[in-house]
């Protein structure tokens, strides 16, 4: 098959000899002065955060390959539609002990499930349409449910008392954070979709 | 520059060195700058485009995979870049453009009737003229394969695509390239 292509190619050898032959076009000396004076105005006005950073380490884990949009966009949808079925459940209403009914904290937690769904899926959203412009939208947003679940556990274990539930709240917590990680790992590692991406094989 | 040096420069500024980007920009401004000038067949264009492919992956640097060449990561962000660009600015300069090109065609068709005496300045305009008719992917494939010089093994990496894929294309493309000199 391929070499059945590369004689087709040779067919036009005529223009592809042009082609090959014709001078580079010569950029004025100063252009990487420019572009090197630019990075520098840029860097001391933008100090992007980054998740790779924060929790750098030498271990070999996360994704191996870049992360498309799609595919980021997808995560956060994933995400989103779990919280979203969590509060359903906790809304719809699990049987809890009598002690525990009037308990503040656990009558928000189905709302607050719903707002964590609410919220990734429109990072979801916000990532599918815009791409690297959103980025540092996106950025701020995984922080935000990263607090949010840190907060949640926090208050969690001030209100609750039994031993039990604060355990459960802990690992519900530390799952949730895990998620925040992968995340930020799968934002650092977003590489722009190339041109081509929607007929890649 | 060979892939180990690139990427013991990126790492360099990875690490605070800003300066040793210098050395990349120097490697391949030249090529960057040609992608984008037969792109956008506009000098200004193309030194804007050159200057935030550059840009963009200084800023985005973390995310370069150092078992990848560099110039390929920097290839493809340079196409983003151009294709975003050409699609919104695109096309009402197209439109114009094509006008121009119409009356070039017209006058190097009447100047010089028979292909045969077609001197090579010539044919490398008509073919420039041609390229631009051209849809922006499949000038993308001819511009890197044979302007630039790049394997199809190399567009591959770059552009996603299979190289099966890009053979195919770069094949359409220049049969599309010869009907609209024909037609000159």
């Amino acid at each position: 098959m391929f070499k059945d292509e590369e004689e087709k190619l040779m067919h036009f050898r005529d223009l592809t000899e042009i082609m090959e032959n014709t001078g580079q076009k010569k950029i004025h000396d100063n252009f990487t002065a420019k572009v090197m004076s630019r990075i520098s105005e840029e860097s001391e006005t933008s100090r992007s955060f980054s998740f790779r950073r924060l929790f750098s380490t030498n271990l070999k884990f996360g994704f191996q390959y870049s992360v498309t949009r799609t595919e980021c966009a997808f995560y956060f949808f994933l995400t989103g539609f779990f919280y979203f079925i969590l509060g359903l459940i906790m809304m719809i209403g699990l049987p809890l002990p009598a002690v525990m009914q009037n308990n503040g904290w656990l009558s928000i937690q189905p709302l607050f499930g719903l707002l964590l769904s609410v919220e990734l899926t429109a990072i979801g959203i916000n990532v599918y349409k815009n791409g690297d412009s959103a980025f540092h939208l996106v950025r701020a947003g995984t922080l935000l449910y990263a607090a949010l679940i840190i907060l949640n556990g926090w208050l969690g274990v001030l209100y609750i008392k039994v031993p039990v539930v604060i355990i459960f709240t802990a690992v519900f917590s530390v799952t949730g954070l895990i998620i925040a990680v992968l995340l930020g790992l799968a934002i650092d590692h977003y590489h722009q979709e190339t041109i081509f991406s929607e007929v890649r094989g | 520059m060979d892939q180990k040096t690139e990427a013991e420069i990126v790492i360099r500024v990875l690490k605070g060195d800003r300066q040793a980007y210098a050395l990349l920009v120097e490697e391949y401004k030249t090529p960057i700058y040609n992608l984008a000038y037969r792109m956008t067949n506009n000098v200004e264009d193309a030194e804007d485009m050159a200057q935030e492919t550059f840009l963009r992956s200084f800023r985005e640097l973390s995310r370069y995979d150092t078992n990848r060449r560099f110039y390929t990561w920097l290839y493809t962000i340079s196409l983003n870049l151009i294709r975003n660009y050409l699609k919104k600015t695109g096309f009402r300069k197209n439109d114009s453009r094509n006008a121009n090109v119409s009356s070039d065609v017209e006058t190097i068709a009447l100047r010089e009737a028979d292909d045969a005496d077609m001197s090579h300045k010539d044919r490398e305009k008509q073919i420039e003229i041609c390229l631009q008719k051209l849809s922006t992917e499949l000038r993308e494939l001819l511009v890197l394969r044979f302007y630039q010089g790049l394997s199809f093994e190399e567009i591959a990496v770059i552009t996603g695509l299979s190289q099966s894929a890009v053979k195919m294309r770069v094949y359409r493309g220049l049969e599309k390239l010869r009907k609209y000199i024909q037609k000159m």
